[in-house]
Order: C-alpha cells, then sequence, then structure tokens
C-alpha cells in the first residue's frame, strides 16, 4: 500500500517494530516499546505517539495482524503479531537497512 | 480492499476511538504499574509515565489517519463550510445560481427539442436503416426547381425492380376522405399505403389485420385499416369494429384491423392520420402516361439491405435516375428540346425527411442558448473570482497554517459543486416548463417536436452542463490561487489593488457575446417585422374559410366538380348576411409555383424564356370576397367553365414585367402543372397580393376552377357589414346539393394567415428571448465588477477625495477601464456578429445582412445598460465620506 522508502525515519520504526515482533512473538504495544528501549540499552525510545500509528499502519497494510486479549496482569490489550507478509517485509526491509548503515559506514570511514 | 475498509471504518469511527484510547490507557497503566514496582510514589509513577507516553493527542490523530479514510471527510467538511461561505453572501449565491439556471434550463428545453427532432431514433426496429427515396430538380425546372420532392410511382416501379439495395421499398400518400353516419358527414383524413409498408415498418395489428398486397390489386374489395386514434373516438375501442363496414367516399369498406396505439407515420405527415387505405395500384397511377402521373407524388420509404451502406443506395438510386431521364426525355427534359431539368433521384435518412428544414433552425436555437450558457459562466466565474480574491486573506492565512494548494482549491470546488447542484435543479425545473412553453410555440412549424420529451439523455445532458460549467467557473479562480503567494495579504497590504486584466478580459468576452446575440436577434426580429408588414393587397377581415374534398352530386368520388361547385356557389350567396363567396386551389397563400411561357411575338424576346409564376385556381368572385382590386378586364364568368376556351387572370406585377406599357389583356401564355397544363387568354388584371411572409411582388396567375376539376378546395366567406353568417347555415347550403359533402377546417381567415407566421413569430421570440437574457447576465457581470472594485478601493478614492480629485476624475478612477474594455468587447461583438450574421438567415426568411442602423440602435442600447450598471457603485462611491471611509480599514 504505502512505500515507505521515501520516510527513512518512518521505516527505520517499521523496522524496529517488525524486528521485535519476529523475536518477540505476540506482543502489545507496551511490550514492544518496552522491548526496543531495552535491547537498546535506553537510545531508541519510540514514543506513543509515533509507535501507535505505525501500528495501525501496518495492521492495514497487512504486515501485522491484532486481536484483544487479556494480559498478564489480568486487562484487555491489543497484541500485535506478525503476517507472513510482514515477515516478508522484515526481510526486505533488513536487507535495505543494511546496504543502507553499509554505505553509511563506509563513506564515513573513507570519504 | 484496504481502501474499501478504511471507507467503512468512517462509520463506526465512535467505536474505533473508545478502542484507540483503551489501547492507550492499557499503555499509560503499565508504564504506571512497571513505574510502582521499581519503587516511585503513585503520583511520580503517573507523572513519568505520561511524560514517557508522550503526545496521546498525536497517536490518536495518527491512528485515526492509519484507519480511517480521509476521501470523503474533507469533501463533507468543505461542503458544510462552502454552505457557510454561500450563506454569507447570499446575494451573490443567487445571482449565480439564478444566471446559472437561466442558462442550463433553457439548454436542456432546447436540447430536448433538438434530441426529439435530430437524434432520437424513429419509433420503428432498426430505424436507422430507413431511408426516403426522393426526386430532386436541380435545373431551373420552374415550381420544382431547387427542390426535394417525392418520386412518382412508376419511378419508384422502376427503382423497385432495378435496384438490389433495398430490402424492402414501399410509398404513402395522404388525402382527405369523407365517412358518413354522425351528426354530419365527417372528414377523415386519410393514407393510402402500400400494402408492404407495414412490413417494412415491422408493425402488426393489434386486432385483426394490417394490409396485404392483393388488398392493392385492380378490382379488389375495397378494405381499411383503422388508426388506434379513431378506433377510440368513433368505435368505442370495441374489438369488433374489425369486420363492420366504413362508408368512405360513398363506398362501403370492410375495416379489417386496427393498428396499436405507438405506430404512427404521423411524422411524414401535416396532420393526424386517421385511416389506412391500400393504393390501388391500377394503370392511371402505374403508368407513365395516365394524365396525373408524372404530377402525383408519394412518400417513399424504403428499408437498406444489411450489407448496404447509404452511400451504395445513393449511388445506385443516382445511376437508376439518370437511366430514367434516357428512358423518358418527354418527362425529364423540357418541351422535348433537350434541355435538362436537372431531375435526380436519391435517398436520404428517413430521419432527414421528417426533421427536414427544422435542423437548422434548432441547431441556431441551441447555438444561442449554448452563448447564453457561456456568458452565465463566466459571469459565475467573476463572481467566484470576486469571492476569491475577497477571501485571499483567509486563503492565504490558511494556507500559511497548514493547508495545502489542493486543500484550498478542493474548498474552492467545492463552493462551485454547491452552486452547480442548486442551479443544476433550478434548471431543470426551468427545463420542464419552458420545454412544454416551446411545444406550444413551434408546434406548428416543427410537426416532430409533437414527440418532444424530457427524457434520460435531456437530463444527462442538463446535469452535464450544470456541473461542466460550474466547474468551468471555479477553474478561474482556482488557477488565480495557484499563481498568489500569502505575502501581501498577511503583512497588512491587504488593499493592494489585484491585477484586473484577466477579470476586464472575461468582461469584454461576455460583453462581445451578448452582442453577437442581440444583433442577431435584432436582425431577426426586423425581418419577423417585414414579414408581418408584407402581407398586403387583400383584406381577410370577416372572411370565414371552410375546407372541403369537392364530390361531384351524381355519385363516385371523382366527376366534373365544376358543376357542383356552381352549385354551392350560387345556394351559398342567396344566404341572408352574404356579401360574396367564392372557391380557391389554396386556402393558405402562397399558392405553388409553376413555370410559364408567353405565346406569340413578344415585343421584347426575353419574354419568351420560360418564367415562374404563383398558380392558384379560383372562382369569379374570389376577387370580390378578398378585395383585391380588378385593374383591367373582367373577372371569371359563367361562362368559364370546363370545354370553354381557357382563361387566366394575371397579377399587376406579372403584366408589368412581360407587357410594359401594354394591355396585357388579350395576351396569351401557357402554364398549369402537369395535365393541367393550357394556353390561355389573359382576361383581366388584378392587383399584386402579398401573402405572409412574401417580401416581394411576384408574378401571379388565376385560372377559374370551375373549368377544372380540383377536389381539394377552400371555400371564402365575407358576409355583409354587420351581418353574420353562421358556418351551419353554409354547410347546409352545401348538404342541399350534396348531402354527404363535409365541410371541415372552418375558422376565420385572419386567424389562419396568422397561424402561417406563428413559427416565425416563436423563434424570433425565442432569440430574443435569449438575447435580452444575455443582456442581463453581462449587465449583471459588469455590475459586479464595478462594485467589485469600487469597494477594493474604498481608502483610496477616499484619499483622493480628501486631496482634492474632483467627482469626475473618481468615475474615471473607477469606471475608465471597465468601459474600455466593455466597448473593446462591443466593437469584437460586432465584427463577430458582421462575421457569423448569415447563420441567422436560418432562422427566417428575408434575414437580412447587418445594416449599420440596426446595429448602432443596439450597440447604444447596451451602453446605456451598461453605463447604468457602472453608474450605481461607482456613484455610492463618490457619496463616501472621506474621513470615515479612511478610518474604515
Amino acid at each position: 500500500m504505502r512505500d515507505n522508502k521515501k520516510d527513512q525515519l518512518q521505516g527505520t520504526l517499521d523496522l524496529l517494530v517488525l524486528r521485535t515482533l519476529s523475536t518477540g512473538g505476540t506482543m502489545h504495544g507496551y511490550a514492544i516499546s518496552e522491548r526496543v528501549e531495552q535491547v537498546s540499552r535506553e537510545t531508541l525510545r519510540i514514543e506513543a505517539g509515533s509507535l501507535y500509528p505505525a501500528l495501525h499502519r501496518m495492521e492495514e497494510a497487512g504486515w501485522v495482524k491484532a486481536t484483544w486479549d487479556v494480559s498478564s496482569n489480568n486487562r484487555r490489550a491489543r497484541f500485535y503479531s506478525l503476517t507472513a507478509t510482514g515477515k516478508k517485509r522484515l526481510a526486505e526491509e533488513t536487507a535495505h537497512w543494511a546496504r543502507l548503515a553499509g554505505a553509511v559506514g563506509r563513506v564515513l570511514k573513507n570519504a | 480492499m484496504g481502501v474499501v475498509r478504511r471507507l467503512l471504518n468512517r462509520w463506526h469511527e465512535p467505536a474505533l476511538h473508545a478502542e484507540f484510547d483503551e489501547e492507550l490507557r492499557f499503555h499509560l497503566d503499565a508504564r504506571v504499574d512497571a513505574n510502582e514496582r521499581a519503587g516511585m510514589t503513585r503520583a511520580d509513577a503517573e507523572a513519568e509515565a505520561r511524560r514517557h507516553i508522550g503526545s496521546t493527542l498525536r497517536a490518536t490523530e495518527g491512528m485515526r489517519e492509519a484507519r480511517i479514510s480521509g476521501l470523503f471527510e474533507g469533501l463533507a467538511r468543505d461542503i458544510r463550510h462552502a454552505a457557510r461561505m454561500v450563506r454569507r453572501q447570499p446575494a451573490t449565491a443567487f445571482l449565480a445560481v439564478l444566471t446559472l439556471s437561466l442558462g442550463i434550463g433553457a439548454n436542456a428545453a432546447i436540447f430536448s427539442l433538438l434530441n426529439a427532432a435530430l437524434f432520437r431514433p424513429l419509433p420503428f426496429p432498426d430505424a436507422g436503416r430507413l431511408v426516403a427515396v426522393v426526386d430532386r430538380y436541380r435545373g431551373d425546372g420552374g415550381g420544382l426547381s431547387g427542390g426535394v420532392t417525392g418520386p412518382t410511382i412508376p419511378e419508384l416501379l422502376d427503382v423497385t425492380q432495378r435496384s438490389q439495395a433495398f430490402a424492402g421499398l414501399s410509398f404513402f400518400d395522404m388525402r382527405d376522405t369523407q365517412t358518413y353516419g354522425g351528426l354530419e358527414p365527417a372528414r377523415v383524413f386519410a393514407a393510402r399505403v402500400e400494402p408492404s409498408m407495414f412490413s417494412l415498418l415491422a408493425v402488426r395489428a393489434a386486432h385483426g389485420r394490417t394490409l396485404r398486397p392483393e388488398d392493392s390489386a385492380a378490382g379488389a374489395d375495397p378494405v381499411v385499416v383503422l388508426s388506434d386514434g379513431i378506433w377510440r373516438r368513433s368505435f368505442g375501442a370495441d374489438p369488433s369494429a374489425v369486420g363492420r363496414s366504413l362508408t368512405i367516399d360513398r363506398r362501403p369498406f370492410a375495416i379489417v384491423g386496427v393498428l396499436p396505439p405507438d405506430f404512427s407515420i404521423d411524422y411524414l405527415s401535416p396532420e393526424a392520420i386517421e385511416i389506412y387505405l391500400p393504393y390501388p395500384m391500377i394503370p392511371i397511377y402505374t403508368s407513365r402516361s395516365g394524365p396525373f402521373a408524372n404530377v402525383r407524388r408519394v412518400t417513399a420509404v424504403a428499408r437498406l439491405q444489411p450489407d448496404v451502406s447509404l452511400e451504395q443506395a445513393s449511388a445506385e438510386v443516382r445511376t437508376i435516375g439518370g437511366t430514367l431521364v434516357l428512358e423518358h426525355p418527354e418527362i425529364y427534359r423540357a418541351d422535348g428540346s433537350g434541355r435538362t431539368l436537372g431531375f435526380e433521384m436519391d435517398v436520404q435518412p428517413l430521419r432527414d425527411l421528417v426533421s427536414g428544414p427544422a435542423r437548422r433552425t434548432l441547431l441556431l436555437l441551441w447555438s444561442a442558448v449554448g452563448l447564453v450558457l457561456l456568458i452565465a459562466c463566466v459571469n459565475t466565474a467573476q463572481l467566484l473570482m470576486a469571492q476569491a480574491i475577497e477571501r485571499e486573506p483567509e486563503m492565504a492565512l490558511r494556507g500559511a497554517l497548514g493547508a495545502g494548494r489542493a486543500r484550498l482549491a478542493r474548498q474552492l470546488l467545492a463552493e462551485s459543486l454547491l452552486l452547480s447542484c442548486a442551479a443544476g435543479a433550478a434548471g431543470a425545473l426551468q427545463a420542464v416548463w419552458l420545454s412544454r412553453a416551446l411545444r406550444w410555440l413551434l408546434l406548428d412549424r416543427l410537426p416532430v417536436i409533437g414527440q418532444v420529451s424530457l427524457d434520460l439523455p435531456v437530463w444527462l445532458v442538463t446535469a452535464g452542463a450544470a456541473l461542466g460549467t460550474t466547474t468551468a467557473c471555479a477553474l478561474l479562480p482556482v488557477l488565480r490561487l495557484a499563481r498568489v503567494g500569502p505575502g501581501p495579504h498577511l503583512d497588512g497590504r491587504s488593499t493592494v489593488v489585484a491585477r484586473g486584466r484577466p477579470r476586464h478580459l472575461l468582461i469584454a468576452v461576455e460583453v462581445a457575446v451578448s452582442v453577437i446575440l442581440l444583433v442577431g436577434a435584432g436582425l431577426v426580429v426586423r425581418s419577423l417585422m417585414d414579414l408581418q408588414r408584407a402581407r398586403g393587397g387583400f383584406s381577410s377581415d370577416g372572411v370565414t374559410l371552410m375546407r372541403l374534398r369537392g364530390m361531384s352530386a351524381a355519385s363516385g368520388p371523382v366527376g366534373p366538380l365544376g358543376a357542383t361547385y356552381r352549385r354551392y356557389l350560387e345556394r351559398i350567396s342567396q344566404l341572408p348576411g352574404v356579401e360574396a363567396v367564392a372557391l380557391t386551389s389554396s386556402p393558405v397563400p402562397p399558392p405553388p409555383g409553376v413555370e410559364f411561357t408567353v405565346v406569340g411575338q413578344p415585343a421584347d424576346a426575353a419574354a419568351l424564356a420560360r418564367q415562374s409564376a404563383s398558380y392558384q385556381m379560383v372562382s369569379g368572385e374570389y376577387f370580390a370576397v378578398l378585395r383585391i382590386p380588378l385593374l383591367q378586364g373582367r373577372t371569371f364568368n359563367e361562362t368559364d367553365v370546363a370545354g370553354r376556351q381557357p382563361v387566366a387572370i394575371v397579377s399587376a406585377e406579372l403584366a408589368r414585367r412581360l407587357w410594359p406599357g401594354r394591355s396585357a389583356l388579350g395576351q396569351q401564355i401557357h402554364a398549369g402543372p402537369g395535365p393541367r397544363a393550357a394556353t390561355m387568354s389573359i382576361v383581366g388584371v388584378v392587383g399584386n397580393v402579398r401573402s405572409p411572409r412574401q417580401l416581394e411582388d411576384a408574378p401571379q396567375i388565376y385560372v377559374p376552377i370551375l373549368q377544372q376539376d380540383e377536389p381539394s378546395v377552400a371555400l371564402l366567406v365575407r358576409p355583409r357589414p354587420a351581418a353574420l353568417v353562421s358556418a351551419s347555415s353554409v354547410k347546409q347550403a352545401i348538404w342541399s346539393i350534396v348531402p354527404q359533402q363535409a365541410v371541415f377546417g372552418v375558422r376565420p381567415l385572419d386567424e389562419v394567415l396568422s397561424q402561417a407566421m406563428d413559427g416565425d413569430r416563436a423563434i424570433a421570440i425565442l432569440l430574443a428571448s435569449f438575447a435580452l437574457l444575455a443582456l442581463a447576465i453581462s449587465t449583471a457581470g459588469v455590475y459586479t465588477v464595478v462594485t467589485y472594485i469600487t469597494a477594493r478601493r474604498t481608502r483610496e478614492i477616499a484619499l483622493r477625495r480628501a486631496i482634492g480629485a474632483t467627482a469626475y476624475d473618481v468615475l474615471t478612477l473607477i469606471a475608465g477601464p471597465t468601459l474600455t474594455w466593455t466597448i473593446g468587447g462591443l466593437l469584437a461583438g460586432i465584427a463577430g456578429a458582421v462575421a457569423v450574421s448569415g447563420v441567422f438567415a436560418a432562422a427566417l426568411p428575408g434575414v437580412a445582412t447587418i445594416d449599420a442602423a440596426t446595429v448602432a440602435l443596439l450597440a447604444g442600447v447596451y451602453l446605456t445598460v451598461v453605463a447604468a450598471a457602472m453608474c450605481v457603485p461607482a456613484l455610492r462611491a463618490l457619496r463616501l465620506e472621506p474621513a470615515g471611509a479612511l478610518r474604515a480599514e
């Protein structure tokens, strides 16, 4: 649906979310943001204002699917998991990111 | 897919929002819990969580944007906004809707005529493959020259035999017949039809059967097929009418069938056809040698073979026509002198035969309303643009606050959409009554518009016109918006005068187009006045016209009619109150034209050439009844009857042309159509008569009707001054001689003559109203512009007045440029009118080329109206009190 290539920041956010879901399985929004924060050692903080629009957008795009379920503290929460399309998308985004990071790295080292 | 779901999501927006909130609240609570677990106080935990989560508003908005399509949401908001703007300037909106709807309504109504006359297929199966076979005389063939006429039956029989192009060919003609049995003998309008017409048009009888080929054979039992109309009127829609007998022209005819209600060949007939008789295929009709063989013309309809094009059929029929000229030089070459009459046979789409001359008139009317719509459009664009400029600061502000150009453009389009819906609805209403009025106005001139209805194509065109025009109207302000940046509006220089050129250019266009319409309509109206004034040389007031199809006193439909007519005239002239009574072959002039030659040795050799004149059969009292002065010689008398020396009376114009300075009496001419041609002595000269629509004196020949066996005649009865002659007393007089004689079409001659011009009057009225509409709309346009300019420059005007500018200076400032452009448009319009004036000749006969007087008059009127429109706001500006105006901004 939407090609995020033109918006690098948004693309990065999508990549982080997709990657987190691919390792963490089914997670709610709070868990995703905590996980990213934790894994990036508090360097990357995702605000709700960015996270939830991204999740809903990816849901509309069919990369993730969402269901209401009961969380560990016995409250209703919206749980997200990766779809097949989402997995393919993750692979593409990862490859793209790796290419980009490699390129930037080479420029920083050699230019 | 997703788009649809996102659109549908709009309907459960509240539920979605509840979900968004719940999801965010869970996030917040989870963070608070985690903070508390880490040892914070409740208050600290909540504060940290709220900081950490950031703007929930942004999150909700983002989720909403992701889940709900914004496609129509914006539009709805725009329309609401537009409605607010319209309410804020009701006068502007009203003016725009009014002008547009007038344009749209007029267009829809005229298009409904056009659709019925030119586009909608005739109501026969596969009507597109139906053609008419016609004769054309291109040479100087006298009365027939240049004209398209129906072919003769022998010609059609040859075409049927020799051509491969047609799957079927049939023909019919129309005549008055009379039936008896009611209160009085009734006239019935009949078609005599070659029986294959019914299969050609694929029509089946509703009851009984249609005609069969054997019904046309010589000696066949006489049969008749009823139209649905007469079946309902005279037979009470009783199916058992089939099998009964109907007496037509004194002979019993067996009713064999009734046609369905939707079948009608009335399109091709001046009146509704009531009964259908088989065309008798007997030698006097089918051979070239009978007395009427080459005069009797029919309407021929053919169906093209499936693989034959119109062009192929035309080529084939032309070839056959060419062969006929070679085979029958005595018919197709004048006097056997070898001079060609330019005879041709051809085919044309049946539709063309039906719409015929109406086509050019209708296209002219349509162009005229198209121009009116154009002006209305330009005007609305002006209004919208004035409004848009008015709102430029607002737009600029909204632009600076982040509304995209597209968003603002959409807003303007939404406003125009609102206007177009209103204008379209109002226009549709106007179309309904206008098309009713048009039908009433034009029915006589264009019989085909009896079929006019406002059907789907008409509504589609109307809706298209409404949407198209308003979108076009919105385009200018939108384009302008694209060019204008926010700068000047936000830094307080909002009184900057907008560049006026495009607005003034629009004014010039409006003025030019309305001037073209005005001048064109002026020409048409003037020619109408000429046509109305033209009628003269006779007096018709008080004269009553009655039509009849003559029957001889002896049995049989046709016989020596002169004797019967003479007895009618004698009996009627003895009725109390009758001053004079006469018979004529042409109740509504002008009579048909014929060729004639002068016999003998005139002084001027050129007079030996063939001449043409109108030809009319009349009885002797005709000139007395119509008060046409007898200038020389005598009128017809009881000696001018069948078998006596043929005589003629000519008009002064004919005498003047052929025998200038000498007496025409005793001269001989050879004249008359077909078998009536005879060498006649001139016994009298009468004054010139101009019938309605006749602009010049034309040569006229009168021959004694009592010498001819003309069945289709009209009685003219002039009562004594202050006396009354009732139609029934005249009828009684006639019935005392021939009881079966039907008398019909009883009307004052004045009314008949006046009605002959109804079509002309209607067209002139329509064109004039369109022109006045254009004038009104363009005046409103000029008024709007000047008002607008004045309003924009209030402060400047006040300033100038304060430092001593005179009223004249201010007027020049305000109205000067507009006046200049108006005059420019006026001149362009006059040039345009000169260029296209020929087009208006399609409206009426005798539409002259442009004359300076008409143009000057109309230009003067136009300029006065426009100047007045300009003065109103300009004078308002002058009354401004400088100090107040300066403080106002």
